[in-house]
């Protein structure tokens, strides 16, 4: 798997904002700057399903963005195919959009509420100039892969009508209808019910195995990524912190900050640990600079070397599972 | 959305007789000819002369005026000219406003500064003496006044609209787009257009009212048209012949008061249609 | 003694299309000391009934039936006014959903902490900020924090200030509506652990109301599990969850992602959606998705009390062994397996 070429590489990625300053920082010449995502790198094969995990402020939803050139990043390069992502001259911006799509959080906000569902999903199609003759046949093919069910019944219908299962599988069926070599799902199913979860994580994983195209999941939910993807990258503030095949970070984090989130998962189980958590303190300042490993300050097992020195992420075990710590 | 209009008429009595005082006044003004028994502006005599300062009864049925015209024909043909400005005023406002709140909200940077400079300027300006201003340059007509309401009554629907828009770019459907591969001009006109039309609407239906009002403040005042007949020239011809004095109530207030159910009638309607454009979230 | 006793409530809400019967003969009872959890899917009108209890509903809501009682003092009687007011003030008190985010934005959190102690606990100032200082530390936030504003705290921090305003009066029972969705997983389980220690050293009656059965595995003794309206099952959690007799609560744990399991473990939707409850269906409001409905169902049915305070309303109860055994196939709830 290692001698083929990656279908997506991200090399030494940043992003960083700009925030409003106030007066003293104004006449002390400081720039406060948000590191949405800092010095990232990794590489995606072609068929993997990616799961980017992480709490809120980790960076996950702006790499998300990155990776569809919704954003430009502050440093570093993202390759799709080998072509870096921001050089795409004219024609190859459609062609990158008709091999990477969406998939939205909000079901109830992913779809033009004055649209039928038959042209939301024909819309993908009208804008990247797909031969009107393919039209009905990609339209019936997608709807049932997504199982929307009997064909005709939905087209006509407007997505106040439907519920938000029904919505959510419009919103996959939207992004497959092009057939796309790559899809990033962004939560797709946390404002759905925990009833209906299963309905879509299922179409995902049948839709994956029959297009066989590339994803990575987005999610703050370790147990869902777990259903979905078969290899885990576990962001904090910004960076990587591991990344390896699920069943292993799951059974044998690595990182300290893996191994508290792992513990802090409730389950529905009646006897679970009630332990402390192995970390301390609260999710620190956002502008804050670093110059040893972000997670020391909260870090069970911190020495001085965490403070002075960046970990790099690397392979710890034969299992080809990387961390970012100088203990492991 | 046309099934949405007629719910709402339904529910909201306000917007249903809002609508029914257009729906009359239109009808007047079509078939003005067929009901106004004289031509308003001709002088008309009778057996002992000139029919000047008749009051109301079976022959003339609001009297005349002291030039000796049918009031009645005049209120009648007076119809025409209210709808004529005010519907041509209130289009302009509502199309020129929804352009230029599209484009000002979807592309932001230098193109939103340039238009909301603009908007600043236009606002600025004193409405009336605008508009007088404009008549003496340009002579006294009607299409003066729909000129001047739209140079100036366009930053109310823009600004509106602009921060809809401002609102809406930002919603996951047209990210959605975006990814999709959809031109901004499409995404403008496709998706986001149909959101705002409502807005643009509403601001229409206002605009009427105010249109009608400035078209009777400007001929009151006496820069307005003389060879047409409006309601508000119908006003000044009443002051400036001491209707007042005279006790010839029947002369200035039925023209006083078909523009107030004009101009109501708008907000009436842009009532009813809040409910359309905001309606209470249900969860 | 029960401190709480919910008998056949029935709550209604009224529009212009009708009634919507979102809270059915709902029967429920709470212990000093005990944590209940009401676990069920948005709609099943699990917030509504939480409402009920502090009485703060929506103005189309209106409470049609049944009694609530207060250290046996019926508190929707109208005869006990004066002293269900003090309940539902004092006795009782309520962090609604997103409550973190109902702050007042322009106020110091010490202002707001003030407030609350002074209007309704009746404490002058110096009083209420010694008190606020105890509750910061009670909950485990350093109290020269009080001087901030909202906008300051993580989203962490305001639900722990949410907390301790509602424990400010010294209630007797805390009713907390999903106070841990919007939360990250870490500090979810400090909030969690928050409760517990709250629970135990104040002694403490806490109803918890979620959707997310792994919070009330983690917390909860009892647990309440609402569907369209009704409980349909109740009980110790650890019979609930290892011993479900509802198949709803059999098809609710299919569908949870479970991080201890085995990746072949298949998820499994409950196909369909709830009843609309403008007109729920006669009978058992889950027939129409329940793949053990039978001819009976179309009768209510009634709540059977098993041992060990497990109950639940199903006219299968005396088969739950097999039918839990076939509801852990996939291939019962989804046709095309």
């Amino acid at each position: 798997m290692s001698n083929s070429k990656p279908i997506l590489e991200l090399q030494n990625v940043s992003k960083f904002y700009d925030i409003s300053r106030n007066i003293k920082e104004l006449f002390a010449g400081i720039k406060p700057l948000v590191k949405a995502v800092e010095n990232v790198s990794f590489k995606i094969f072609s068929g993997e399903t990616v799961g980017i995990l992480g709490e809120s402020g980790c960076g996950k939803t702006t790499l998300g963005k990155l990776i569809l050139n919704l954003l430009e990043p502050s440093k570093g390069n993202i390759y799709f195919l080998s072509k870096d992502i921001n050089n795409y001259e004219g024609k190859q911006i459609k062609e990158f959009k008709k091999n990477v799509q969406l998939i939205f959080q909000n079901p109830y906000d992913a779809l033009n509420p004055r649209f039928t569902i038959k042209n939301i999903l024909l819309e993908p199609l009208r804008s990247l100039d797909f031969p009107a003759d393919q039209h009905n046949s990609l339209l019936a093919n997608v709807m049932n892969l997504v199982k929307l069910g009997n064909v005709s019944e939905y087209l006509g219908k407007y997505p106040h009508e439907l519920s938000g299962g029904q919505l959510q599988r419009v919103v996959l069926a939207r992004a497959l209808i092009i057939n796309p070599l790559f899809v990033v799902a962004d939560e797709p199913v946390s404002m759905l019910d925990v009833s209906v979860r299963a309905g879509i994580l299922n179409a995902f994983n049948e839709a994956k195995k029959k297009i066989n195209f590339t994803a990575i999941y987005i999610s703050h939910d370790l147990a869902l990524v777990k259903y979905v993807c078969e290899r885990t990258i576990v962001m904090y503030l910004g960076s990587i912190v591991e990344d390896g095949p699920t069943d292993e970070v799951v059974k044998n984090p690595l990182h300290p900050y893996t191994k508290a989130l792992v513990s802090a998962v409730p389950v529905p189980h009646v006897n679970q640990s009630h332990e402390p958590l192995p970390i301390k303190g609260n999710i620190p300042d956002a502008t804050a600079e670093y110059s040893g490993c972000k997670f020391a300050e909260r870090c069970p097992m911190s020495k001085e070397i965490c403070f002075n020195t960046i970990p790099l992420l690397e392979n710890k075990n034969e299992k080809n599972q990387k961390a970012a710590c100088h203990f492991v | 959305m046309i099934k949405n209009l007629f719910n709402v008429l339904k529910k909201d009595p306000y917007a249903l007789t809002g609508v029914l005082i257009y729906l009359f006044f239109i009808i007047i003004a079509i078939f003005a000819d067929l009901i106004a028994p004289n031509d308003p502006l001709r002088i008309l005599f009778n057996s002992s002369g000139l029919a000047r300062n008749i009051d109301p009864g079976r022959e003339f049925l609001l009297g005349t005026t002291s030039n000796g015209r049918d009031i009645f024909s005049q209120l009648v043909h007076g119809s025409r000219n209210a709808l004529y400005v005010g519907l041509t005023a209130a289009l302009a406002v509502a199309i020129l406003g929804t352009i230029v709140g599209l484009i000002s909200g979807y592309f932001g940077g230098w193109v939103d500064n340039l238009i909301m400079r603009l908007a600043d300027i236009a606002l600025g300006i004193p409405f009336l003496p605008f508009v007088i201003v404009l008549a003496a340059f340009l002579g006294p007509s009607s299409w003066n006044v729909v000129i001047a309401i739209s140079i100036l009554l366009w930053p109310n629907s823009g600004r509106v609209i602009r921060s809809q828009v401002l609102s809406l770019r930002e919603r996951a459907y047209i990210e959605s787009a975006k990814v999709s591969g959809c031109s901004n001009l499409r995404i403008i006109f496709v998706h986001i257009g149909p959101n705002i039309l409502p807005l643009s609407f509403l601001y229409g239906s206002i605009a009427i009212g105010w249109a009608i009002l400035t078209e009777a403040s400007i001929s009151f005042l006496g820069f307005g048209p003389s060879d047409v007949i409006s309601w508000g020239y119908m006003l000044q011809d009443a002051y400036s012949s001491q209707a007042l004095s005279l006790g010839a109530y029947f002369w200035f207030i039925p023209p006083g008061v078909c523009i107030v159910l004009m101009v109501v009638a708008g907000f009436f309607i842009s009532r009813g249609y809040e409910e359309i454009l905001f309606p209470r979230i249900k969860n | 003694m029960n401190l709480l006793s919910i008998n056949n409530l029935n709550v209604h809400y009224f529009g212009s299309q009708g009634a919507t019967k979102a809270v059915e003969d709902v029967s429920l009872s709470l212990k000093e000391g005990e944590l209940l959890g009401i676990v069920g899917e948005s709609g099943c009108g699990k917030t509504t009934l939480a409402r009920s209890i502090t009485g703060v509903i929506a103005p189309t809501a209106k409470i049609i039936s049944g009694e609530i009682l207060y250290k046996d003092i019926n508190i929707l009687d109208p005869k006990n006014k004066t002293k269900a007011q003090n309940v539902k003030w004092k006795e009782i008190s309520f962090i609604p959903q997103s409550a973190m985010n109902s702050l007042d934005p322009v106020y110091k959190i010490r202002d707001q902490m003030r407030e609350v102690l002074m209007i309704r606990g009746g404490f002058n100032q110096k009083k209420a900020d010694e008190k606020s200082s105890y509750l910061f530390d009670l909950v485990g936030i350093d109290d020269k924090r009080l001087r901030d504003y909202p906008h300051q705290f993580s989203g962490g921090m305001k639900q722990r200030v949410a907390i301790a305003m509602a424990i400010a009066l010294d209630p007797k029972i805390v009713i907390a509506d999903e106070p841990v969705t919007a939360l990250d997983v870490i500090v979810q389980r400090q909030i969690l652990d928050l409760f517990d220690k709250l629970k135990k050293s104040l002694n403490l009656s806490i109803i918890l109301v979620t959707h997310d059965i792994s919070v009330i595995a983690y917390t909860c003794q009892k647990v309440a599990v609402m569907y369209a309206g009704e409980i349909i099952e109740m009980g110790k959690v650890q019979s609930v969850l290892e011993r479900p007799l509802h198949p709803y609560t059999m098809g609710l744990n299919n569908a949870f992602p479970d991080l201890l399991s085995k990746k072949s473990d298949f998820l499994v939707p409950i196909e369909g959606s709830p009843p609309n409850l403008l007109n729920p269906p006669t009978g058992c409001r889950f027939k129409m998705r329940c793949p053990f409905s039978q001819v009976q169902c179309n009768n209510k049915p009634e709540k059977f009390k098993l041992s060990d305070q497990h109950q639940v309303s199903c006219w299968r109860e005396n088969e739950s062994e097999q039918i839990r055994i076939k509801a852990s196939q996939a291939s019962t709830w989804v046709n095309n397996v």
